[in-house]
């Protein structure tokens, strides 16, 4: 089985917690969030015929007293950045976090989650801003920790990303 | 100088190249210039270079995104130019290296002098003890170390679990446990352990920092460090330092053995199944909990006192009943002791006893000594002691009594004057044995049996023989002896004192004998 270390990134309160409690059944509480900043579930997913167990790392969210501790992005396979769609501000955020991201492990799969679909009537968060990103490249999902929907197609999304990603898995030559 | 024809050819063919010229520069115009501007760029080295260097960089960026073939290619050239480099100026690595080996050798002495410590702790706790000179006659027998046998034999610890950890990913490469020992969620707890290594390393001055151990009450969490992957072991009890230079071992063989799996490691831990046995190799230590060293000894010990002890006390009641047996019987009168043995399952007695003295065999079951294991070697002799000398008198009367034998002639019951002479002897020792017998507080009873001969009617020989009997009681009642001291009794012909019908065995069943039984102490 192949294991995938993948983060979660963004702003506090645009319910990374609970999209990963949509996902896994985890061990931990959620007290080591504000502990040591980190919290680690894992699940395994099947893409096409290979099994790979996703370790999520839980980064507690960034405001304008501490940023991501960017440390723990080493060894990562990818990342979400997460925004809520209730919440312009929380996309700058995502974005200066994705900006960081890149300096820490470089060009490695990510993919653009914007949470709260259920509350889509108070989106602050505009359809041409997220076409913009889309057209730079960004991989985008809508999604509702509350309902559920699109969780699982994010992690499934950003794991075959992943897998596509990763150079043909040539063992290294020894000269 | 007249022109000659070969001169006006080239005229001709001069005016036609400069047309031919005009023409090219009417239809082809700019691009002429272009293209020699684009042989000379071609030609010309140096402009190639230059224009080289602008887009090297950027190709080289493209070729590493699409494959790792450039890196290949480069890798020799790379290290032949390193080569060259620290050849010709040694003094370009030496300052590269010097901020990062000066942290790593802090950290190796560090760690050096922290093995040290616990190793004196642990041999100062050690060297006096029991333990310690068993290790040492095991070392010394085997030829192996002290510090190795003592790491084999002190059991007070045991590795549950060992999980090889890649640093960068968090992910568990390897992991092996003790039989029903380990971490159910191995991949979490290696993931959290290497975010715990980040967020030291974040929030500490110095960020090569290692978490080296974690402990908790009952157990401790032992890591080891290397560069690519760290070796994480789970261990009850207190385990001795050796272990960690255990850990430390195969870690690095690890490396050593499985260096391009973990630089290519990308989630597949497969590449390291080969990885397990060293992982194995540390899953030492015997016992879950302390151990305490004297709960057996102690035990068997007790065992074995507690046995001794019984042993003694059978020893011992066995030698007195022994000694009490045997000065019972050299207090025992008509009885000389002159040796008596005892081995382990034998006993034996020699002396002298006299006929009437206690049967020394019957004795030993009263002091619980097996008549069986008793060989007995008594002469006879007959003691002085009164009791027996009026034992023998009284046996003797007894014995003249029971052999007399008063005859009658056939067919009759009348006493023959010839029978008086036997009368007057029997009443001699039938006084003599009631004498005797009173002192000796005893009893007599005398059974006077009558016999008939073969010859006549059962019926008739039974009651002549009573009548016999009887003629001889009230013979010995006139001379003043008891009726309650004897019992007359008619055999008939049933019990004769000789079988066959001769004359004189005839003659000697027309009889009355008589049988003398003893009362002892009735009268006591």
């Amino acid at each position: 089985m192949i294991q995938k270390k993948i983060c979660m990134l963004g702003s506090f309160g645009v319910g990374k917690t609970s999209l990963v409690a949509r996902f896994v059944q985890g061990i931990f509480s959620s007290k080591y969030l504000s502990t040591v900043g980190v919290k680690i579930d894992k699940k395994s997913i099947k893409v096409g015929d290979e099994e790979v167990l996703l370790l999520l790392w839980d980064l507690a969210g960034e405001d304008s007293r501490s940023q991501v501790q960017t440390s723990y992005l080493r060894g990562a396979a990818g990342y979400f950045l997460i925004a809520d769609g209730t919440w312009a501000e929380s996309l700058v955020t995502a974005k200066s976090v994705h900006k960081r991201a890149l300096e820490t492990v470089g060009e490695i799969p990510f993919m653009l989650v914007v949470n709260k679909s259920d509350l889509w009537n108070k989106w602050e968060v505009t359809a041409p801003v997220l076409e913009q990103l889309e057209t730079e490249g960004w991989k985008i999902q809508v999604t509702s920790a509350k309902t559920g929907d699109g969780v699982e197609k994010m992690f499934m999304r950003l794991t075959e990303e992943v897998l596509r990603a990763e150079p043909m898995n040539e063992p290294a030559e020894e000269p | 100088m007249g022109a000659t024809p070969a001169d006006v050819r080239s005229e001709e063919y001069g005016r036609s190249r400069d047309e031919l010229a005009e023409l090219r520069a009417l239809l082809l115009g700019q691009q002429i210039v272009e293209l020699q501007a684009l042989q000379k760029r071609l030609d010309d080295p140096a402009l190639r270079s230059e224009e080289l260097s602008q887009v090297l960089a950027q190709a080289v960026a493209i070729s590493i995104k699409r494959d790792r073939g450039l890196q290949r290619s480069l890798f020799p050239v790379v290290t032949e130019a390193l080569k060259i480099a620290i050849a010709k100026n040694p003094a370009l690595l030496a300052t590269a290296l010097a901020p990062i080996i000066g942290d790593a050798v802090r950290k190796a002495v560090a760690n050096a002098f922290r093995n040290v410590t616990e190793s004196i702790d642990f041999v100062l706790e050690r060297s006096l003890s029991w333990e310690s000179v068993k290790w040492r006659i095991e070392a010394l027998r085997t030829g192996r170390s002290f510090g190795e046998i003592a790491l084999l034999r002190s059991l007070r610890y045991k590795v549950q679990q060992v999980i090889l950890i890649h640093s960068e990913t968090g992910s568990v490469l390897q992991q092996a446990n003790a039989p029903g020992a380990g971490i159910k969620q191995a991949e979490l707890a290696s993931s959290m352990l290497t975010a715990l290594q980040d967020y030291i390393r974040d929030i500490s001055e110095r960020p090569s920092q290692d978490l080296q151990e974690i402990k908790m009450d009952d157990s401790v969490y032992w890591v080891h460090h290397g560069p690519q992957a760290l070796l994480l072991g789970q261990i009850s009890g207190t385990p001795p330092p050796e272990l960690r230079n255990v850990f430390a071992r195969e870690n690095e063989l690890i490396h050593r053995e499985f260096a391009a799996a973990l630089a290519a490691f990308n989630g597949d831990a497969s590449l390291l199944d080969g990885a397990r046995p060293h992982l194995q190799n540390c899953l030492l230590g015997q016992t879950d909990q302390p151990r305490k060293p004297s709960r057996w000894w102690v035990a068997a010990l007790a065992a074995l006192l507690l046995g001794l002890a019984a042993v003694g006390v059978l020893v011992y009641q066995r030698n007195s009943r022994w000694n009490r047996y045997l000065a019972r019987l050299r207090n025992e009168p008509g009885m000389v002791v002159t040796g008596g043995e005892k081995s382990w399952r034998q006993y034996s007695v020699s002396g002298l006893r006299d006929p009437f003295a206690v049967d020394p065999s019957k004795l030993a079951a009263d002091f619980g000594i097996a008549a069986d294991k008793l060989h007995l070697h008594f002469e006879p002799y007959e003691s002085l002691d009164p009791r027996f000398v009026l034992e023998r008198e009284l046996a003797s009367a007894r014995q003249r009594l029971e052999e007399q034998m008063i005859s009658f002639p056939v067919n009759s019951s009348v006493l023959t004057p010839d029978q008086g002479i036997r009368l007057d002897e029997i009443e001699r020792d039938l006084l003599k044995l009631e004498q005797v017998a009173g002192t000796m507080g005893r009893q007599i009873h005398v059974d006077l049996l009558g016999r008939a001969d073969q010859t006549g009617a059962d019926g008739k020989n039974a009651a002549l023989s009573k009548e016999r009997a009887e003629r001889v009681r009230d013979a010995l009642r006139e001379r003043g002896f008891g009726a309650e001291m004897m019992t007359a009794t008619g055999l008939g012909s049933s019990e004769p004192l000789r079988h066959g019908s001769a004359a004189y065995q005839l003659e000697v069943n027309r009889s009355v004998t008589l049988k003398v039984q003893e009362n002892q102490g009735d009268t006591q």
